[in-house]
């Protein structure tokens, strides 16, 4: 009897030793660990109009507002880009470097496409976010954008591409060495949000949309085909990004 | 006393179990987690705190840049090797003449790109200058033109190929940008096409409707990675093409074709006596407002009416939801009677895709 009584007694106190140790460990559950990543409700889509995600990132955290993000924007073969200066287009080059505002709209032009020579096409990039490159290297690493033939011609063809550019998340990056020249860039179906699976990912810091739409012969709307030509910085000490002559800033 | 020693050594021990004997660490969530704005809301992109206006996201840059001049002068010249001077271009922008000041800006309207794009060598005319007539230059097709939203155009068909001597005089509808649709419209055109089929439905007598629409993810097949076309004449019968269109995503324009001679003598055109005068010279000039809802007007919140002597003021204030159910008073179902409301459709315009 002695024997059984002990043992109720042990059997208890190792209940109550283990509703005391669960009681002291466990914390309070958040109601987002009811849901998983695919229930979220994004806020924000790829879709959205140009300058909605950039333009709430400035609401956000970090110091954003008015940075220039050093951005450079390569493509295949023979293409060159130039960008819009006090209402027209800045030299064309197959390498465009510039510094871009986060939350503005920069309206490129894409001329010498290879395959279809004599096209000119003008998308835009929308920078929504930035990076943290080390102190005095930040033109030396850019957003690196690369564009795709296949992206030109679909555009061509009236299709709407949209290519975010994200950072990889350093803890699931795929450990390989990725160069200006090694491109790895990834197609989402039609039911995907490329801005979600970009979020999924990393963290997504740029938007560019390519679409076949021409300036407007009118004057009068170039501002707002142009989103009313944000400021932008081009890369200093590279004679590549020389602003032409006419196009200087006054004092 | 050998008793309480053993249950202490095997509280000790279960607890040590139980724990692990791992410190517990309250750790920060991730960056990235701590920029959303809670639970169930998450991504994609950066922490928000709100929708921002779409229309005022380019403004938004704009008003940001002389506050940031230092910082732009500052960072991106981090990384220079040389003298760091930066030279901001744009900057207190100058362009073209209606790009000076905000006035400028505002009284533009927001325009759409339309491409004509079949059949080819057909010639279109509009309206340039507001007079009701067709007096622009024609536009031979393929060729684009932009067209301010939410407007009801009327469009001249002329040299129609293999149609000699036929003139159409069909209404194009545009539609205000939405959040759906404000990204492809600033990077794509509508294409308005016309068959050979839409022709000969019209010259028997026929009516057509085409509404092109962007279709919502939901809808929009593998081999159609664009926007689509509803045809009045390709449906079943007594199937709206605007209704299933409008069901099926957002409609960007709806093409009205008919036989109908708006230039004949006492046709009773309707493109004379309600013509507006065109905001851009050299732009379509609308002679009636579009029909289809958008958010041309989604920014402008209800005004509240002026008090007057001896009309009772509002003890609530006006809701702003779409639907008509709730809230008593003048407008919505009168006290003590039976609600005659039978059915109320809302449409989600909004960035949020609701499938």
């Amino acid at each position: 009897m002695p024997i059984a009584k002990t043992f109720t007694s042990s059997i208890v106190a190792c209940l109550l030793a283990i509703f005391v140790s669960w009681s002291s460990t466990c914390t309070a559950a958040e109601p987002s660990d009811f849901l998983t990543h695919g229930n979220l409700h994004p806020v924000f889509r790829a879709s959205n109009p140009p300058g909605m995600v950039g333009s709430a990132r400035l609401m956000g955290q970090g110091p954003v507002v008015g940075y220039y993000q050093p951005v450079a924007i390569t493509g295949p073969g023979s293409a060159h880009f130039a960008l819009p200066a006090k209402g027209r287009m800045t030299a064309s080059k197959p390498r465009l470097e510039a510094g871009f505002l986060i939350g503005s709209v920069y309206r490129f032009q894409i001329t010498q496409i290879p395959g279809a020579i004599g096209v000119e096409l003008f998308p835009t990039i929308e920078v929504i976010d930035r990076t943290y490159p080390p102190q005095h290297l930040a033109t030396q690493y850019p957003i690196e954008v690369q564009l795709d033939e296949e992206d030109f011609l679909a555009a061509i063809d009236g299709q709407m591409v949209t290519r975010v550019i994200y950072l990889e998340d350093p803890q699931t990056a795929i450990p390989s060495v990725q160069t200006a020249s090694t491109n790895r860039p990834f197609e989402v179906s039609e039911f995907q949000d490329p801005l979600a699976v970009a979020d999924h990912y990393g963290r997504p810091v740029a938007i560019v949309r390519i679409g076949s739409l021409k300036p407007p012969s009118a004057a009068a709307l170039l501002p707002e085909f142009f989103f009313d030509y944000p400021t932008w910085a081009p890369f200093p000490n590279t004679p590549s990004n020389h602003v032409p002559s006419e196009f200087e800033e006054q004092p | 006393m050998k008793r309480i020693v053993t249950h202490l050594s095997l509280f000790a021990t279960t607890a040590i179990l139980a724990t692990g004997c791992v410190p517990v660490r309250h750790n920060l969530p991730s960056e990235q987690r701590m920029m959303e704005v809670g639970p169930g809301v998450g991504g994609p992109g950066p922490g928000v705190l709100g929708g921002p206006n779409p229309a005022s996201a380019a403004m938004r840059g704009a008003v940001s840049v002389p506050q940031s001049l230092a910082m732009a002068a500052s960072e991106p010249a981090r990384g220079s090797v040389g003298d760091g001077e930066i030279g901001l271009v744009n900057f207190m922008q100058t362009a073209p003449p209606a790009a000076e000041g905000m006035a400028a800006v505002n009284a533009t309207p927001p325009t759409l790109q339309v491409t004509f794009g079949n059949p080819d060598g057909m010639q279109v005319r509009y309206d340039a200058t507001g007079s009701g007539g067709f007096d622009s230059e024609a536009l031979v097709v393929p060729a684009r033109q932009n067209f301010p939203q939410g407007g009801l155009y009327r469009i001249k068909l002329t040299s129609i190929p293999n149609r000699e001597g036929v003139e159409l005089y069909p209404t194009i509808e545009l539609a205000y940008a939405n959040p759906r649709t404000g990204a492809y419209l600033a990077h794509n055109s509508v294409p308005i096409q016309f068959t050979e089929e839409d022709f000969d439905q019209v010259l028997t007598g026929n009516f057509v409707t085409k509404v092109i629409y962007l279709p919502d993810p939901a809808f929009q097949g593998p081999a159609l990675a664009g926007i689509d076309t509803l045809v009045s004449t390709r449906l079943d019968p007594g199937v709206d093409p605007i209704v299933e269109a409008d069901r099926r995503g957002s409609i960007l324009a709806i093409i009205r074709l008919g036989d109908k001679d708006v230039e004949m003598a006492g046709a009773g055109s309707d493109t004379v006596a309600s013509m507006m005068a065109p905001r851009v010279a050299g732009l379509p000039a609308p002679y009636a407002p579009a029909m289809t809802d958008g958010c041309g007007n989604c920014q402008t919140a209800p005004m509240a009416a002026a008090p007057m002597p001896g009309v009772p003021v509002l003890q609530y204030a006006p809701h702003m939801s779409g639907t008509q159910m709730g809230g008593p008073g003048a407008g919505k179902l009168p006290l003590g009677q039976r609600g005659g409301l039978r059915k109320h459709a809302m449409r989600n315009h909004s960035a949020v895709n609701l499938p």
